[in-house]
């Protein structure tokens, strides 16, 4: 690159012009040398170099963006900008087939530093299986690993905050601009994660909303930072068996964790293990499948925990699919006091947990 | 020749005393109302003229004029037309009152018809119940069809009539008659009637949220996908109240007079009320309001229950409303006529569905709701009305078979049996201070009678801390685990009451 600060502000304005990726803007550098060129070259440079279309696009944009405006802007939102040409530019994703030209970058966080990445993704809405799985994994692997994952509700969720609650380092990848949180809930998550020295990330500019269209490259982005995917729960079509369908593209290890044959939220895992994908039944089994010498237990076991005759029983009644308390209620037919207090122990145990709406299923 | 007649008419639930001043002079034929009377307050005198002449007396071809004091009242209705009509007569020297009158005794209310009957008005227990307390021994003269709602009050005669003709023939002693007389207790016998709670299968926890809610005088949520029963659970709550007093039952009454819901076969509100608007309701209609303030829903509702179903379709600035009478048991209308008071202390029951489409948690029918959808549902649920909401209840939708099953289900008598003892004991507790159930205590109520056992504190520390509740949750805990105690007569919360009034806490929990 020509002098980056020179350069900086085009690279931006490119990266606003929504139709201008990796390839366009790639050839626009080789045939005018730098952003800044292109983005003044004339009429009919453009048009012969990258056609009519994208000629109009940029040829908008020149009108509307001011370069040196939205390198300012940048510049007061407190964010980094990695290029593609830079050093500190994350090493296993400059390795994926076109890699992002421009990344922004929320956090105290140095790519360089690290070696080993992981990313740890599922279902927005995960059964409480599939959270138990997350938290367990991420805490144990965030010994080893960076982890990664979208910052997503449900199991994304789940793998930021067992990483952060353990004091160890997790990068968001986001599908919106840096400026704001989606979802709402989860900024002081966010907050979190950049306080233990973890980061958020976007190929979007600051402002961007999040739209649809912008979850699958932010996928490829997560597998494309992560040496393996571990995909705790999926349903057959969601964003994280993308995930995993970029990872395997890219030649990353694609691990999926089983789940019951009749959940749907594991019919994208089991299908992953199906074709091959690793089977994960622990963090050990991760590790190992990433070349790294596990360090810790043999495997986590649970502590025994002491129960009494009726939480024992309550407890043999509700299954993972969950029951309603009035179901419960009629079975056990205790007076509500006694079949209140045994549940709330078996809930304070971490045996039980209570769904929205009213079901009881085993955590 | 002037005479002068009093009748009295509605201010909020009270009444007030109005004298019909009527002067027939010489002059040009004229009839003329004056002292602040209302638009139906003028209608009356068509009404006057050709009821006078259809009960066989002749109305004078002279200056008639009339007045309705105190001046500063507003009068409205058609309710002075009987005092006025009576006026005309006696000022005419039509009629003679009988020595054994005096007119300083007798009230007259009644509106009339063109053939000179006497048709039924509004606020006549308000009225019969004023002067009961003020006029001791007054005569209370007005339609027959008001008779039965007059005589329910002690210590006024009533007498009804269905003509002007009668009273002519009754105040000039051609006839003579006694007082009316009801017997209040037959109305009281209806109250069996009412919607059973056995009727309900099943939801054994929603039924005993249901007793938790009606012994403390809790305010509940139900949570549950259209057609679980919340709507059959709610109508039931009043049958599980302690019956209504006479004295309650007068305060209801009288409002609904005012509102004029009484029914002429049933003019005595014995059963407690059971109010469930629409979501497309005014503040007007819910509050009370109107150019001349009436009493809305939650007045209606007064010592029963006001039950809001789909509460988030309500509006905003609607729900809001509900804060002052929710605080004082009352709520003050204040129009450019006039400002008053009505009573409303009920129990508050909202109904929603669990998520936007409803079917979360189903068993039989699958939700097609995001998460994200279902988060923001709920985040719309919270806010200062749901601040009130002591008790929230998810109710499942039964299989067919269970809703059908024949089983013995408990009745709603004998759940009020143990409300009773309940509200016993909570009346003794709070004899010294102004509140009267476990829902009304504030913060500083909560330290003097929500004694926990050491180990019960414990717990309920633990579980704020583990399941993220709330501060405010731990307030709306305290005073459930209260009722719980008090329905099994404990004197300190234990730690079964304190994990049970925990399972009514839903909303308050941490879900993602
Ligand atoms: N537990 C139950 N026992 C008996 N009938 C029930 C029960 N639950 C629902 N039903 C029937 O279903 C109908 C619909 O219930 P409703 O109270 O209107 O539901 P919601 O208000 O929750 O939509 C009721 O009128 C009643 O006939
Ligand atoms: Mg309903």
């Amino acid at each position: 690159m020509k002098a980056r600060s020179e350069e900086l502000p085009f690279w931006i304005a490119f990266n606003h012009i929504r139709g201008i990726g990796p390839v366009r803007f790639q050839k626009l550098l080789e045939v005018f040398g730098s952003a800044k060129e292109a983005f003044y070259a004339s009429e009919k440079a453009l048009e012969e170099a990258v056609g009519r279309v994208t000629k109009n696009l940029i040829l908008e944009a020149r009108r509307v963006l001011e370069p040196q405006r939205l390198y300012e802007e940048v510049e007061r939102e407190n964010l980094r900008v990695l290029t593609v040409e830079d050093e500190e530019y994350p090493m296993l994703l400059k390795n994926i087939y076109r890699p992002p030209f421009l990344l922004y970058l929320k956090g105290n966080f140095d790519f360089s530093r690290w070696e080993h990445y992981l990313a740890i993704v599922g279902t927005r809405n995960p059964t409480p299986y599939g959270r138990k799985v997350a938290q367990v994994l991420s805490r144990e692997l965030s010994e080893y690993f960076v982890i990664v994952s979208g910052l997503a509700l449900g199991i994304d969720g789940e793998v930021h905050r067992a990483v952060v609650a353990k004091g160890g380092i997790t990068i968001g990848v986001l599908g919106n601009g840096l400026r704001r949180v989606y979802p709402a809930t989860h900024f002081r998550l966010a907050c979190e994660i950049i306080e233990k020295g973890g980061a958020l990330l976007s190929e979007y500019p600051p402002s961007w909303e999040p739209r649809p269209e912008n979850f699958p490259p932010r996928n490829r982005i997560i597998s494309g930072l992560s040496q393996g995917v571990v995909v705790v729960e999926a349903p057959r079509k969601s964003g994280a068996m993308i995930t995993a369908s970029f990872a395997l593209e890219e030649g990353r290890e694609v691990m999926a964790v089983p789940g019951p044959v009749f959940s749907p939220q594991s019919e994208g895992t089991n299908a992953l293990i199906a074709q091959g994908a690793r089977l994960v039944q622990s963090a050990q089994d991760v590790c190992e499948a990433l070349g790294l010498v596990w360090q810790g237990k043999e495997k986590e076991v649970l502590e025994p925990v002491e129960l009494g005759e009726k939480e024992t029983y309550l407890f043999s009644l509700i299954d993972y699919q969950g029951k309603f308390k009035e179901e419960l209620l009629e079975q056990t037919s205790w007076p509500e006091g006694e079949f209140f207090q045994t549940l709330l122990t078996l809930e304070m145990k971490g045996l039980v947990q209570e769904m929205w709406g009213g079901k009881v299923v085993r955590a | 020749m002037l005479a002068r007649i009093l009748s009295a008419t509605t201010w909020g639930i009270e009444a007030k005393v109005v004298e019909v001043e009527v002067d027939v002079g010489a002059g040009l034929p004229a009839f003329q109302i004056v002292g602040l009377p209302d638009a139906a307050v003028q209608e009356s005198r068509e009404r006057v003229r050709s009821a006078i002449k259809n009960s066989g007396f002749s109305f004078p071809a002279q200056r008639v004029t009339v007045n309705l004091a105190p001046a500063f009242l507003k009068k409205t209705g058609s309710d002075f037309d009987l005092p006025i009509a009576l006026g005309i007569l006696l000022a005419t020297g039509q009629i003679k009152l009988a020595s054994s009158f005096s007119l300083s005794d007798l009230f007259l209310v009644g509106e009339l018809s063109l053939s000179g009957e006497i048709k039924p008005v509004n606020g006549i227990l308000p009225i019969a119940h004023f002067l009961s307390l003020q006029r001791k021994d007054s005569l209370l003269l007005l339609s027959l069809h008001n008779a039965t709602e007059g005589a329910l009050v002690e210590g006024v005669k009533v007498f009804g009539f269905r003509h002007l003709g009668e009273i002519s023939d009754f105040l000039t002693g051609k006839v003579t008659r006694s007082p009316f007389v009801v017997e209040r207790e037959r109305f009281f016998s209806f109250s069996s009637l009412s919607e059973d709670l056995s009727e309900v299968k099943g939801q054994k926890r929603a039924k005993r949220a249901l007793e938790i809610a009606a012994s403390g005088g809790h305010h509940l949520l139900f949570i549950g996908p259209p057609g679980s029963g919340k709507t059959m659970l709610a109508r039931r709550i009043p049958s599980l109240l302690p019956l209504l007093s006479l004295d309650e039952a007068i305060e209801v009454t009288k409002i609904h007079s005012v509102a004029g819901l009484l029914s002429l076969d049933q003019p005595l509100v014995t059963e407690r009320p059971f109010r469930a608007p629409h979501h497309t309701i005014s503040d007007a209609a819910l509050i009370g309001g109107g150019q001349w303030p009436r009493p809305g829903e939650i007045s209606l509702a007064h010592h029963g229950v006001l039950f809001l179903d789909e509460v988030l379709e309500f509006r905003r600035n609607v729900l809001e409303t509900l804060r002052e009478p929710l605080e004082m048991g009352k709520i003050t209308v204040s129009r450019a006529q006039a400002i008053i008071t009505y009573p409303a202390r009920f129990i508050l029951v909202l109904a929603c569905n669990p998520c936007p489409c409803g079917y979360l948690g189903d068993a039989q029918r699958v939700c097609t709701c995001s998460p994200r959808q279902v988060a923001q549902y709920r985040s719309k649920l919270s806010g200062p009305l749901l601040d009130r909401i002591d008790l929230q209840v998810e109710v499942p939708r039964l299989e067919v078979s269970e809703v059908s099953a024949e089983r013995k289900e408990e009745s709603s008598l004998e759940v009020r049996k143990r409300v009773e003892r309940a509200r016993t004991i909570q009346r003794e507790r709070f004899a010294g201070d102004r509140i009267m159930l476990n829902g009304d205590m504030k913060t500083a109520h909560l330290k003097k009678f929500c004694l926990l056992t050491r180990e019960a504190k414990k717990v309920l520390e633990s579980s704020v801390e583990k399941l993220a509740l709330s501060m405010r949750a731990y307030h709306h805990i305290l005073k459930v685990a209260r009722t719980i105690a008090d329905l099994e007569e404990e004197d300190n919360i234990q730690v079964h009451h304190v994990a049970e009034a925990i399972q009514y806490r839903s909303l308050d929990r941490r879900w993602e």
